[in-house]
Formats: structure tokens, sequence, C-alpha cells
């Protein structure tokens, strides 16, 4: 039971149906990524739901789990029963390439729904105006970020997108001299900050990310861990909880079944290894960055560099950052924002507090 | 700070909280860590308690009463639905059973005031029945005598004298009855102790589903509030003040995101399906 391309069931709050809006601005910061979809508000909500979308595969289905679309972790833990979505990979929504495709519909739709049910958790109200900032990939294309807007509209009365790594910094305050990494799950996007609103060459995005790591973990436990079944979601609960790239750790144990039975495997250095893959391209896009900036401010760069996104959560990337750029630029200076998960969306929120009233009015 | 419960919740927080190191906290995959300062803590306890105690305090609700309803007040202020769901259940469950127990109780007490008024109807009748024996004797040996003596005086109105018997027979029968009905003694006998007996608990049972009536009314109206929306802290559109920080680098850099997407506005306008078809 794919999703139904038209079908508008899912969109249950729709506050556009109502006419009267006297009584508030609600502003909302949207972080759509590959892994988690975010959102900031200002009545202070603030969810994140992994970025799944499952629809029941048949009427049996349905009837058992009682709904017509599910979310996030929920919808991961019934993978079974449903047509399992992750609208986005790699920064943009999937199969866009072939937008008339079967495939690409249903995944725009999916994407639809997961924005519809980002915004239904910020618990708008009927009576407010909504003014959304969406925060998508550095280099998400025009098609992809016509299709957020797509979905962000009917169910708010004005919406706006902007590049995630840009939000980030705006949510911050850096808007000048520094580099903002954002580690999602698809991509890592690298953009430099210099006062004036970034242009393609400020920014770089590579897909060495979350997913690069998980698959990475998964070929090495393939090797390592003769005879244990394990899935990429379960490698990446593994991930999640122990990722690190630093030389000193406390070893890493998981239990996995081998032949039905938990079994104790020590993967520290497996994990190691799949974490610091990113590295290098990652040290590679801040080295082309900086190398390609005013030369009278490329120091300023390089003790300025901004960690956000999930996979800056990794244990002792921060340091490993710096001991890479001290050895391949001179000096480096990194620093991760406080709240990797909520960055984005942080960032977006308050681009929406701070957009002019006859912005919004233009934009509905 | 003149409130005592702030030092004793700070004290009981203290003594309750689970010491544990960042290190171990990393170890166990957490990277990122909510910390609330302990005066907030207490200012949400406090409020909780003293949102329930100004509106049930002063109706003599019982301390389990106003227990309940800190906690909902609590739950609340943190936001915690899942709990204030479970809370709704178990105060829907209480509901049930209140209501069946009382059900019980009023029917076994309906039960007991029945058979109690059967037992006073009955030596009601027992009691009119013997004074009324008593009472026809007498009125007839007096009407005896009275007749053979106005027979002496007037012989043609002893008839007279005759006729007046029988009302003023039932004219007394009734100020009997009455006098009865009013001088009845108070309970003494096991009906009538078991009757008291279900009343009291009845009043208990009313009051406590009363209660729970309360709180479970407490908690839907925070979920239909949440159903409806949690409102923003803004009446109006904000905008930038001008007396920030780099605003006219903030402007010239919003205002590039505004064009940016009046021009991804202009696409989607031309590539809508209307124009397709068109």
């Amino acid at each position: 039971m794919t999703p139904d391309h038209d079908d508008k069931k899912g969109d249950s709050t729709r506050p556009k149906a109502t006419p009267e809006k006297a009584h508030g601005v609600l502003y909302l910061g949207i972080d759509l990524g590959t892994s988690r979809t975010s959102v900031a508000s200002s009545n202070g909500v603030r969810e994140t739901v992994s970025s799944w979308v499952g629809y029941p595969k048949d009427v049996v289905s349905r009837k058992a789990l009682k709904r017509d679309i599910l979310y996030g972790d929920d919808a991961l833990a019934h993978r079974l029963s449903l047509d399992l979505y992750r609208p986005l990979a790699s920064g943009v929504i999937q199969h866009s390439d072939a937008p008339d495709s079967a495939e690409a519909k249903a995944h725009l739709k999916a994407a639809q729904d997961l924005i519809r049910h980002a915004i239904s958790l910020a618990k708008p109200r009927a009576d407010e105006l909504i003014y959304a900032v969406v925060g998508c990939p550095a280099q998400c294309s025009s098609k992809n970020k016509r299709a957020i807007l797509d979905a962000v509209r009917p169910v708010v009365d004005s919406a706006i997108v902007a590049s995630e790594p840009f939000t980030v910094a705006y949510g911050i305050e850096q808007l000048t001299d520094c580099l903002v990494i954002d580690i999602g799950a698809g991509t890592t996007d690298l953009c430099r900050m210099h006062g004036t609103f970034p242009t393609d060459e400020d920014q770089v995005t590579n897909a060495f990310a979350g997913d690069h790591v998980d698959q990475k973990l998964v070929e090495l436990l393939g090797k390592s861990c003769p005879g244990a079944s394990f899935t990429v979601h379960k490698v990446k609960e593994i991930k999640e909880k122990f990722s690190f790239v630093g030389d000193t750790r406390d070893p890493v144990h998981v239990d996995l079944p081998v032949n039905g039975k938990p079994t104790r495997f020590e993967i520290s250095q497996q994990m190691r290894e799949a974490c610091r893959s990113i590295v290098p391209p990652m040290v590679d896009a801040i080295h082309k960055l900086i190398a390609s900036f005013d030369s009278d401010f490329q120091s300023r760069l390089k003790n300025h560099v901004i960690l956000g996104g999930g996979g800056s959560q990794m244990g002792g990337l921060r340091e490993m950052l710096e001991e890479e750029m001290r050895e391949r630029l001179g000096e480096g200076r990194v620093v991760r924002v406080d709240e990797p998960v909520y960055g984005g969306a942080n960032g977006a929120l308050k681009i929406a507090h701070d957009m002019p009233a006859e912005f919004w009015e233009k934009l509905k | 700070m003149t409130n005592p419960l702030y030092r004793s919740l700070a004290s009981l927080f203290r003594s309750r909280a689970e010491v544990t190191s960042l290190s171990r906290l990393d170890r166990e995959g957490f990277r990122t860590v909510n910390v609330l300062d302990i005066g907030d803590l207490e200012s949400i306890v406090v409020e909780a308690v003293e949102r329930v105690v100004a509106e049930l305090g002063p109706n003599g609700a019982s301390p389990g009463s106003l227990a309940a309803g800190a906690q909902i007040e609590l739950l609340k202020l943190v936001g915690d639905t899942s709990r204030l769901n479970e809370k709704n259940a178990q105060l829907e469950r209480e509901q049930k059973h209140l209501e069946g127990d009382l059900s019980l109780l009023q029917g076994a007490l309906a039960e007991s005031r029945k058979s109690l008024e059967a037992n006073i109807v009955r030596a009601d009748h027992e009691a009119m029945g013997e004074l009324r024996q008593r009472l026809e004797s007498s009125l007839k040996e007096l009407f005896q005598r009275a007749r053979t003596q106005v027979e002496r005086v007037a012989p043609d109105a002893a008839r007279s004298v005759d006729a007046l018997q029988a009302p003023l027979r039932d004219a007394m029968l009734v100020l009997l009855s009455t006098a009865l009905r009013r001088g009845h003694v108070p309970p003494t006998s096991d009906s009538e102790m078991q009757v008291e007996v279900l009343e009291r608990r009845v009043k208990k049972l009313t009051a406590q589903l009363d209660e729970t009536e309360q709180l479970l009314e407490r908690v839907r109206r925070e979920k239909s509030a949440d159903e409806a929306g949690v409102a923003s802290i803004y009446r109006t559109v904000q905008g930038l003040r001008g007396d920030e920080a780099a605003v006219a680098q903030r402007r010239a850099l919003l205002h590039e995101i505004f064009r940016h997407n009046l021009e991804l506005r202009s696409e989607l306008a031309t590539a809508s399906p209307e124009n397709r078809r068109a």
C-alpha cells in the first residue's frame, strides 16, 4: 500500500482552513534532515523525530496498526508491516532526478507527510499565523527546495527555505569569518561565512557522513564478528551510542546474536575505523575552503571552525580535527555547538523571528 | 524564599539525586544532557502545589486529593504528556471502581431503608391496633355512662350522645397516630444501625468520587488545551528591532534569503499543476 499521491488524509493540522488568525504569530524552525527532523517553535515546543515514514502494506496491517501513516522510530519498529520510506538521501529527496517515476512520487509524498508531521509536533494553534523557516542541505537543488516549499506551504501561512549550515551559523550569531561544518546522516555540509550570503563557492557538500559510517561499520563487523547477525538499523543504534574517533577510549562491547544466541563482541577498533572514515574528506573540504579564502582572513577562519549536526557528537572529533588542521594548515581551533540536534532548527527559528513582516507577507 | 517548601525540596532533590560523572554518561551513550537548576525545579514544584492549593485547599479537599492534584500540575508544568495520560487512565479506573462501589452501597442502603420503613410501619400498625382497642373500649364505657345519665334527664337526647361517639373516636385516632409518628424513638435496632453505617459510607464514597472527578477534569482541561495547541509567545510579527549587533549585515542576509525564496516561489507558481495543464 504505497502512499496515495493525492491523499491529504495525513494533513490533520491544516491551520489555513480556519479564517481567523487574530491571536498571535507562531514561528517555526525546521531542520529537515536525512536521519532526523527537528522542529523548534516560538511556543517553546521542541521536538525531534527520526526521518522515517511508513504506510501500512495492506488493509490487514492498517487495521492492526490503526493508523494510515507512522513516523520516526514508531515506523521503524513496525517496518515489517509497512512500506517504509526515508524520504531524503544524500541531502535530497530520493529519486528526484526522475521526478515522474513512481518511486520519486512516493518519496516526495513521504517527505511532505514528514514535514507536516514535524509541524504538527510543534502543536500549532488554529488561530495563530504560522511562519516557518525550513533548513535544507547546503547543495539541495532548486527542484528539491521547491518540493519542500510545496509540502510546507499548505500547512503554514508563509514559508522560507534556507541552507542548513547557514541556519546553524545564524542561530549562534556567527556570521563573519567562520567555517560551519554540519555533519548529518546523508551529507556533511561545510559553509564559509564571511558576512554576506554564502554562494556555491562558499559551500562544500560530501556524502561522508553518518550513513557512510553505518555502512563502513556494517562492512567491518561483517568481517570481524563471524556468525553475528545484525541490520544496518542495529549498527546505527550502536554507533549513536558508542561513536568515537580518538585513540583512547573504554572498550566498546556489544551483544550480537550468533545462531540466535546473544554473543559479546569487542568492537572498539572497528568503531574507531568506521568513524574516522569521514575525517579525511572533511579535512580536505576544510583545507579547500580555507585555502581559497582571502589570505588576509584565513587565520581567522582556521581558528573559528564550528561543528554542528548529529555527527558532531562523535567522541574526540573536535580534537582530531584540530590536530589534522594543525598538521595541514598550521593552526586550527574547533568548537561544537551546544545543541547539535537542534542547532539547525534553533537557527531557522531565529531567522523566522528576525525576518521582516513585509517579507513574510510577500511570500504568502 | 520564605516558603518552607523551598528548603525541604532542595534537600530532598539532593538526597535522591543519583551522582554520576560526565565520562560515565558518555560511556553510556548520552551525548547531550538537559541541565535544570535546582532553583528552577523548586519553583516548578512550588508552583504546582500553589496552583492546586489555590483551587482545592479552601474546599476542604482530602490530603490524597491535594497530593494527586499537585502531581497532575507538576506533570503539566514539565510537559510529561505520557505520564499525564497514565494518570488520566488511573483516575478513570478509580472513578469506575468508585462508581461501582457507590452503586452497590446505594442498592444496599435502599434495601435497608425499605426494610426499616417496613419495620416501622409494622410497629406503628401494631401500636395503633392496641391503642385503637383501648380507645374504643374506654370510649364505649364513657359513652355508656354518659348515655345513662342523659337518659335520666332528657330521654330524647340520648341518641345525640350516641352520634358523637364515632366522630370523636376518629378524631382521637388521627391525633394518636400523629403523636405516635412524632414521638418515634431514636434508632436502636440492627437495621437502623446498618442504615446509618451505610449512609456514612455512601457520603464518604460520594465525596471521594467528587474528588476523583475533579482530578479527572484537571487532567482533561490540560488535554483539551494540548489538543487546541500551545500558544506562541508572540502576538505580532517581530523582525529585527534595530539595536541588535551587526544589524545591517543581518538585514542584508535576510534580504538575500527573501530574494532567493521569492525566485523559488515564482518557479513554483510556474511549475504548478494548473500551469502545466495550461
